[in-house]
């Protein structure tokens, strides 16, 4: 695999050799990382080649090939994250990287699916994150300025040449449960108290309870054939209300997946296919939780394990590569 | 070597009936190319919404296949949609010489990719036979290194017995 995990020392000399890179790592390092081309995200949960682990004394580094093309680097927040789609290349794609629980990683949620062109070029990423026992904030880094944020997305665009394209690809390792109840939501939203269950307005938070629901397992839609995750945050009795990490849409109808036995089987049944030179991958702390991924390997994947995946959209409990494939 | 064999096909254009119908979620078609599920659920969105009309829907979606023929599950998601005869394949664009492009000028496309595979179990052939060689040369310096080791060992060995001196004592001092 491309990606992997590196020293300190190692990475500042890829990034004085004028290597183009994502990095994945704890605040504390990626502080001491000097200007260049580089865009980067806190997280220190990771696949790595021999297992998963949790490294604060590493930094992931994906090197980006560029194909001596121009690439640029841009920050958004809530008003402008709109702008990716306009400040892509003609052709190439763009690494995106969105702190957690705030506005711009809500707009971008809510938005992304509805934007005209977003699906010109390919736009893969993550969100930003941290030790699940810490109280630290999760950042994002604009490697070339310098600039750390808690608030605003770092987006890096990279031109392809003409006979080149970037192809995203999503693994998902669970299956709708077509006999699982019909869900609808009345608004598009990150947190819902009343919905539809088989057409009868219920209580969202008292359904899951009352029907003794595992919400290690998702929510699913289907998104012309691709089954597309969402995943429950936190169920809250008392306020009769149930949030997600990512948003649910009134359009769409969702069901309960199916239980899983065995994460890394089916993870490994699905992940036999996965190029080995991917440009970029990642795969969802939910995953690496509740899939007790720590100390395991996943045949042909390295990769940040992450508050969130984006293929275009936000997704939840998903792994998500991106390559570089020839026209 | 010859460039590696391509092949391209062309699209249905946009106003083709099934572009329509797929958008219009009128065909029973579960489409496997994670862009192609995601775009044409935009699209059929913005269509049921009227932000967009099926002549807008359908040229974008056309502009973009052809972007993406060449991706993974593209030219059997349009099979799942148009059907294999719909999606005429450029056998121009696959040929590696002039012997190949006549072939395929004389429609002979059997031929054409007779040949191809023929030329395909050749290369195979080829780099098996070029493994086997490097698999020999390597054990052929395998060989000679353990000689070499076992010549140096016997120099150290001679060296000690009559001077009473070995290397490391030397590096030592």
């Amino acid at each position: 695999m491309k990606g992997q995990l590196y020293t300190l020392e190692e990475v500042i000399a890829f990034i004085e050799q004028g290597f183009t890179i994502s990095v994945a790592g704890c605040e504390e390092l990626l502080t001491k990382l000097p200007l260049g081309n580089w865009i980067g995200g806190t997280i220190p949960y990771f696949m790595d080649s021999d297992k998963g682990k949790l490294a604060t004394d590493l930094i992931f580094v994906n090197k980006l090939n560029t194909f001596e093309n121009p690439y640029k680097i841009a920050s958004y927040d809530e008003n402008d994250i709109n702008n990716i789609v306009t400040d892509s290349h003609d052709n190439g794609y763009t690494l995106l990287i969105i702190p957690p629980f705030q506005k711009v990683h809500e707009a971008y949620a809510l938005q992304a699916e509805d934007l005209d062109g977003i699906y010109n070029n390919p736009i893969a990423g993550w969100i930003a994150g941290t030790d699940l026992n810490s109280n630290d904030k999760p950042k994002t880094f604009n490697g070339s300025t310098g600039e750390v944020y808690e608030n605003k997305a770092i987006a890096m665009h990279v031109a392809l040449p003409e006979d080149k394209f970037a192809q995203i690809d999503i693994i998902n390792i669970f299956d709708t449960d077509e006999n699982a109840d019909e869900i609808r939501f009345y608004s598009d939203s990150f947190e819902a108290s009343s919905c539809m269950v088989n057409g009868k307005d219920t209580n969202f938070a008292e359904y899951i309870t009352n029907n003794n629901i595992d919400t290690k397992f998702p929510l699913t839609a289907d998104y012309s054939g691709a089954s597309i995750n969402t995943s429950i945050k936190e169920v809250n009795q008392e306020k009769g209300e149930v949030s997600f990490f990512a948003p649910v849409f009134k359009s769409k109808i969702y069901h309960f997946s199916k239980p899983l036995d065995n994460y890394v089987e089916r993870f490994e049944n699905q992940t036999k296919e996965l190029s080995e030179d991917s440009e970029f991958s990642c795969l969802c702390i939910l995953n690496y939780v509740y899939g007790e991924l720590e100390n395991k390997t996943i045949a042909n994947f390295t990769g940040p394990a992450t508050f969130g995946e984006v293929a275009y959209v936000l997704l939840n409990q998903t792994l998500v590569t991106l390559n570089i494939n020839e026209i | 070597m010859s460039k590696p064999i391509k092949i391209s096909y062309s699209i249905p254009k946009p106003d083709h009936d099934k572009w329509g119908a797929l958008l219009k979620g009128e065909l029973d078609v579960s489409l496997k190319n994670f862009f192609f599920q995601m775009k044409v659920t935009q699209a059929a969105n913005q269509l049921r919404k009227k932000t967009t009309t099926l002549e807008t829907a359908s040229n974008e979606l056309y502009k973009l296949c052809k972007k993406y023929a060449t991706a993974k599950n593209m030219y059997e998601d349009l099979v799942a949609i148009f059907g294999a005869e719909s999606l005429v394949l450029n056998l121009n664009d696959t040929a590696n010489n002039k012997e190949e492009a006549s072939l395929i000028k004389k429609n002979d496309s059997t031929e054409f990719y007779k040949k191809a595979i023929t030329q395909k179990e050749k290369e195979i052939k080829e780099k098996d036979n070029l493994i086997l060689s490097l698999q020999e040369e390597i054990t052929l310096l395998k060989k000679k290194y353990a000689l070499l080791q076992k010549g140096l060992k016997n120099i150290k060995k001679t060296t000690k017995q009559k001077s009473g001196w070995s290397f490391t004592n030397l590096f030592k001092k």
